[in-house]
């Protein structure tokens, strides 16, 4: 993408940027300006604050991951493959987590590959069964303590299952909008969903998480924890 | 009025996040020769819950029991709001459950 147009996230935060690079032509988000400040990071949804909620200290952060890559990959044999030298999980609804890459078994057919680690991602392989969803999908990262009672407030779904061992991937409505989302820790939570969505999407997951604290943050704040996995 | 499904990929989840498909009704059945009114039966007709074998063809229709009430059905489900995935399962209308063993296939 080195010399194309600039490529835009379909999530705006309303916020100062304090760091920012460019990478495969997104501007890239590292730290907002406050986001340090305990309790003090900006909040964003729209319309009236929502009760502002107690201070949680650094509590839960939305974190905009649009820019980071995604493959699919569909094959019949789906088992017997290793697409980006990665092996398939087994049963549904597992993942792997294999250095900065992360690969969850959707179904039957289907497996998702995110690059969510340090560093540059790795070249698409010419494989038939591979197709580049980055600029198709919104990917956004839950991140800190109180990331469960946030996402509370968003979905009726089980996140947090204890009999599931993590990472685990659900499919299902988050805000009513499908999503594709794994489960690293109650404090790492990442999902997928179609770019249309993701502006609005974030809007209120801010507005209805805000009651638990929920607030924006660059995309350090990911990395740190992610590179904790 | 809620329930739950069971989706073969993603486990038992809330109704509201699947979109029915219509009850299984079998393989087409074969073009040659195949009359206007049997093509008409295989295309209109459905089992009616709780309807005798007099009120309407359903007793003919994939599925239903013998003495015509229809305790269960296989059905057809869509799972849009999670892994996307079509499924059949065996349901009793009457109580909206899933009978044992009915859960979805793909």
């Amino acid at each position: 993408m080195k010399g194309s147009a600039p490529r835009r996230s379909p999530v705006v935060f309303d916020a100062a940027p304090a760091a920012t690079e460019v990478r495969d032509g997104w501007i890239v988000v590292l730290r907002y300006e406050e986001e340090g400040s305990v309790g003090g990071g900006p909040r964003l949804g729209e319309g009236p604050r929502l009760g502002g909620g107690p201070s949680l200290g650094g509590g839960p952060r939305l974190v905009d991951l649009s820019h980071r890559r995604r493959w699919d990959y569909q094959d019949s044999d789906i088992g017997a493959r290793t697409p980006m030298d990665l092996p398939v999980p087994p049963q549904f609804g597992e993942v792997g987590v294999h250095g900065p890459l992360v690969i969850n078994r959707m179904n039957r057919t289907q497996a998702a590959i995110w690059h969510l680690g340090a560093g540059p991602s790795p070249a698409t392989p010419r494989d038939p069964a591979l197709t580049e969803t980055t600029d198709g999908h919104c990917m956004l990262a839950f991140v800190g303590p109180g990331v469960p009672a946030a996402l509370e407030h968003l979905t009726p779904l089980d996140l947090f299952d204890p009999a599931r061992t993590t990472p685990f991937l659900t499919q299902g409505p988050v805000l009513r909008v499908p999503c594709q989302i794994v489960t690293f820790a109650p404090d790492l939570v990442v999902m997928s969903l179609a770019r249309g969505y993701g502006g609005p999407f974030a809007r209120t997951a801010l507005a209805s998480g805000g009651l638990a604290g929920l607030q924006i943050a660059g995309e350090g704040v990911f990395n740190s924890r992610f590179a904790q996995m | 009025m809620t329930f739950r499904l069971t989706c073969p990929v993603c486990g038992k989840r809330d109704i509201r996040e699947f979109t029915f498909g219509g009850q299984e009704r079998g393989p087409r059945p074969e073009q040659p020769g195949l009359s206007a009114e049997e093509h008409f039966r295989w295309v209109q007709f459905r089992m009616i819950p709780g309807a005798g074998a007099e009120a309407g063809a359903g007793a003919e229709d994939a599925g239903a029991p013998a003495g015509g009430r229809a305790d269960t059905r296989r059905e057809w489900w869509y799972h849009g709001q999670g892994c996307g995935v079509w499924f059949r399962t065996t349901r009793d209308p009457m109580t909206n459950r899933e009978v044992e063993g009915g859960g979805g296939q793909g």
